[in-house]
């Protein structure tokens, strides 16, 4: 999720319109962002990841005017020049480069800030962090093209990073620097990648830091654009986005000739077929070509009829070059539906005669449930969630072994493992609730998840749907627990033994498993006033545990 | 002690024994059996103990007396029985069930409960069988003092809510599915068509599993599409265009959502086909009042040639008018797997609030054709816990799963967004 902060003074300079309240926090969410704050000065939206376009100020105030009317048209950019080169040698670490120059870029503070967020933004975003997509930004007039992408050992080159005083190598750039972290992308390479001038200066440690030398600051007119990473046409669109937003601030974008790839920045229109038929079946409207038309046109589209042999009719939609998530026909029809705006669509429920079906096993559940309803016992709902201290530990039990799904990655340190029984969890209820009045009988039926081995020696994750129920008073007794089993299985007609064991959850002589053939399908018994104190429970309980697997 | 039946009432005090009677009627001349069918209603009874004491004979269809007693065994029994002598006639009566015995030490009891309270406190079995309450006044009690508190079973609010919610979608015609909590990489994402880069994949918001270490992928075939359709799309989409790795596609998660049980059934209806599930699903988010790393999702989807997206925000306008919420609206939404992307938000009004409740769109093409859906798919996923969350008695979301307060659960009344 991107949240991006913009000033409101800076968006209206853009659109040349005053923004309101009520546009900034009714309309131009309709346009597809969130807003997630909003005072005098700033608005913050949420931009979704398929719009980076909309990660700067100026991208932001480009797809606005569109929004708002305040324009129509495709936007065409011209890439002027003859072409600074660059030579691409071959760079294992990181083998796509792309880049471009645009020149005459008044820098202001704002304008330096907006573009240090769009950066950031679209690292974090379509950049995945740096991997796939890094992006360097230059003073095009500190350094001499041609300019060469090229790989050197790390322990040796030296340079002199941003916001650093000295020379370091590039080894020493990953061990002491702020930014060094980055270099974690490299692992496994040993030589890494740099750029540098025709003399030799370093302009950028991709994607780790860019040289002091070639610092952005106010002063700055030329800029040097560099995009490095794994996937081309990533980098080619993040190209296109970064020198389309310094466009819409005047600045004019020139070539640069890469050798082995051709000129870039592309910024050619591409093309799709969208069917009007299409557009009106998706939506449920009726809308006229020239609606359709104007509609595209004023989400920053451009349009071309195209009339093909027969009846079918197709047009083309223009994409502008820094639209990057049009894949499918069905994209432009979302644009249209957004344009024509959300809220005027009419909802209607469709005649489509189908045959309402419950699920079977949860109306069995559902049924028992109303058995243990009926015999006074209060349903609670736990967490899956949940570790292997309050499953085993505190329930006197030995952590079983390859029996529990286990996370790989929890935020939360009390989220281990998945819930392989629910007893524990209704002790922990127990035991949460002791100011309230007795007697307390509860019951929660649900899914447990365990591993189970495979023929072929694998493990797999089996869902198993178990009831649990517990009674604590002053008094409880054993045979209460059987009688209430018995009361539950009678209504499942179910046959069944009772076995002794030794789960140690429960009092010897005061415990058993239940027994269906030959299968153990559950326990029940007094719970031992060990387990009781590791809970903190005061007053005694009975409890007992079935799987239904066997039994619904 | 004896006591007399209803029937021993009836023929002891009340009138004379049915074969009394008879011998009454045919004391001057014997009667025909029809004539006395329509004198005596107990006829039946009155001829057969009149035979058994050899009073009376039948000859063509006539009754005849033989003899007439002056006093009959039972009547003679009753007086007995005033006078405490135990006689043969006794048993008669036990046998007739005109009497029945009241076992002494049932007397006592009620006997004895009298003697301890002039009042009844305890109205017991033994005052009803000896009709001893007869002779005593009952205890009053202080009617308008309010009864003491009980708790019943019941089920967990959230339980209701889910009841009504699967209602309403069966009432629609949905038919429900469910699926399992642990899911490969598949099912929850590469089937949605989420890039295997895709930021959602990552390790901040989802759960990943160190156990079991891999899922098994489904058929071939679907595998085979799916893959393709993120490399190289088809002659409509562009895809993704990336190298579609297997091994990621084999990574299990906690499902992130319930979307992939949906996208699973689709692969076998046939439309016009409606598809609801709810359960659970979960993020790897830590805890507070309004966050859990699980919660419950509602889940949607229909398929057919028909539908559409003013369809979509119909079924979504329905459904929350259901559960009480009169105003909705709509907004743009992103979701890696559907295109219209809609953010429905309710109405509160005690809050003066537009409340998010999820997200919903149609399923882009891409998802829905490697299943073999060649129509337009709407779908949903909504939060379920926003509903009650919105009950100003329940401040705090762990209430429900952590704490599973009892107070509340016991006191929450039924009347849940009826």
């Amino acid at each position: 999720m991107s949240v991006v902060e913009f000033k409101i003074n800076e968006l209206e300079k853009l659109i040349d319109k005053t923004l309101s309240d009520e546009l900034l926090k009714d309309k131009i969410p309709m346009m597809g962002c969130d807003i997630e704050y909003l005072d005098k000065e700033k608005v913050r939206y949420e931009i979704f990841p398929n719009r980076p376009d909309l990660l700067s100020q100026e991208g932001f105030a480009r797809a606005l005017k569109y929004f708002l009317d305040l324009d129509k048209g495709l936007k065409k950019y011209e890439v002027n020049g003859k072409g600074v080169k660059l030579n691409k040698k071959r760079v294992k670490a990181r083998p796509k480069i792309t880049a471009a120059i645009v020149k005459n870029v008044e820098i202001t503070e704002e304008i330096l800030k907006s573009l240090m967020q769009l950066q950031e933004k679209l690292h974090k975003t379509i950049g995945r962090n740096r991997e796939k997509v890094a992006i360097g930004i230059h003073d095009l007039d500190n350094v001499n093209p041609p300019f060469t992408y090229k790989q050197v050992k790390p322990g040796k080159f030296k340079f002199n990073p941003l916001g650093c005083e000295e020379e370091l190598t590039l080894k020493e750039i990953k061990e002491k620097h702020e930014k060094g972290k980055y270099a974690n992308i490299l692992k496994g390479h040993d030589k890494w990648p740099v750029i540098v001038d025709s003399n030799n200066k370093t302009l950028s440690f991709p994607p780790v830091i860019n040289s002091q030398n070639t610092e952005v600051t106010k002063e700055t007119r030329n800029l040097f654009i560099d995009v490095t990473g794994t996937h081309q046409e990533t980098l080619e669109k993040t190209l296109n986005i970064i020198v389309t937003t310094l466009a819409e601030r005047g600045g004019e974008i020139h070539k640069v000739k890469i050798k082995g790839l051709g000129e870039r920045p592309n910024l050619e229109i591409e093309e799709i077929d969208v069917d009007l038929d299409y557009v009106n079946k998706m939506l449920g409207v009726d809308f006229t070509e020239l609606q359709f038309e104007e509609h595209l046109k004023r989400m920053g589209y451009g349009f071309k009829e195209k009339r093909s042999l027969g009846y079918d009719r197709e047009n083309t939609v223009l994409i502008p070059p820094y639209r990057v998530d049009i894949m499918h026909p069905i994209d432009i029809v979302e644009d249209i539906a957004i344009k024509h705006g959300y809220d005027e669509f009419k909802p209607e429920i469709p005649e489509i005669a189908t045959i309402g079906n419950s699920n079977e096993m949860k109306e069995r559940e559902s049924k028992l449930k109303e058995i243990l309803i009926g015999l006074g016992y209060q349903e609670v709902k736990n967490m899956v969630l949940t570790n292997t201290k309050n499953q085993f530990e505190k329930m006197n039990r030995k952590k079983p072994e390859n029996k529990l799904i286990e996370l790989k990655n929890p935020l939360d340190k009390k989220h281990t493992v998945c819930r392989s029984n629910i007893i524990s969890q209704l002790l922990k209820n127990l035991s949460n609730n002791q100011h309230v009045s007795y007697p307390q009988r509860i019951f929660e039926l649900g899914k447990c998840l365990e591993l189970e081995k495979t023929n072929n020696n694998h493990f797999e994750a089996k869902t198993k749907i178990k009831l649990s129920l517990a009674k604590s008073d002053t008094k409880v007794n054993y045979n209460e627990a059987t009688s209430l089993l018995e009361s539950i299985m009678r209504n499942l007609d179910q046959e069944y033994k009772l076995i002794e064991t030794e789960n140690p959850s429960f009092i010897k002589g005061r415990r058993a498993k239940i027994v269906k053939g030959k299968d153990e399908i559950g326990s029940i018994g007094e719970i031992h006033p060990k387990v009781l104190n590791n809970w903190r429970i005061e007053k005694p309980v009975i409890a007992m545990e079935l799987d239904l697997d066997k039994l619904l | 002690m004896y006591k007399l039946t209803e029937e021993g009432k009836k023929y002891l005090l009340q009138k004379d024994l049915p074969e009394k009677r008879l011998i009454e009627i045919i004391e001057e001349e014997p009667k025909d059996i029809n004539y006395l069918k329509e004198k005596m209603e107990d006829l039946d009874i009155a001829i057969n103990w009149a035979k058994r004491k050899k009073l009376i004979k039948i000859e063509k269809g006539k009754v005849k007396l033989i003899k007439k007693p002056s006093k009959h065994l039972e009547e003679k029994a009753l007086e007995d029985l005033k006078d405490k002598k135990e006689t043969k006639g006794i048993e008669r009566l036990l046998d007739r069930k005109l009497i029945k015995e009241i076992r002494e030490d049932v007397v006592k009891k009620a006997k004895k409960q009298l003697e301890r309270n002039t009042k009844i406190t305890h109205l017991t079995p033994e005052l009803i069988q000896t009709e001893l309450w007869k002779d005593a006044e009952f205890k009053e009690y202080n009617i308008k003092a309010l009864g003491k508190k009980k708790h019943p079973g019941k089920k967990h609010i959230l339980t209701y809510y889910i009841d009504k919610i699967r209602r309403i979608f069966l009432d629609m015609g949905f038919e429900e599915h469910t699926g399992p909590y642990v899911e490969s990489s598949f099912w929850a994402f590469d089937a949605l068509y989420t890039a295997q880069d895709h930021p959602v994949r990552e390790m901040q918001d989802t759960f990943f599993l160190s156990k079991p270490k891999e899922m098994k992928l489904p058929d071939k075939k679907i595998v085979k599409r799916v893959k393709r359709m993120h490399e190289k799309g088809d002659k409509e989409s562009k895809g993704w265009r990336y190298k579609w790795k297997e091994e990621e596609a084999k990574k299990p998660v906690l499902r992130t959502h319930t979307t992939a049980v949906t996208i699973k059934a689709l692969r076998e209806v046939e439309p016009p086909a409606k598809i609801f599930s709810i359960g659970k699903a979960f993020r790897n988010e830590t805890i507070d009042y309004s966050h859990l790393p699980e919660f419950n999702q509602v889940e949607g989807i229909v398929a057919s040639e028909e539908v559409n997206f003013r369809n979509l925000l119909g079924y979504l306008k329905e459904f929350y008018k259901k559960m009480g919420f009169e105003k909705i609206r709509f907004r743009p939404g992103y979701f890696p797997y559907t295109e219209m992307s809609v953010e429905p938000e309710v109405y509160y009004e005690p809050k003066d609030e537009w409340l998010e409740m999820g997200g919903a769109g149609i399923f882009r093409p891409e998802v829905t054709k490697p299943m073999g859906i060649d129509v337009p798919v709407l779908a949903w996923g909504l939060g379920l816990e926003r509903i009650p969350m919105l009950d100003p008695e329940i401040k705090d979301i762990r209430d429900f799963y952590y704490r599973n307060d009892l107070k509340l659960l016991r006191n929450k009344g039924i009347k849940i967004r009826e």
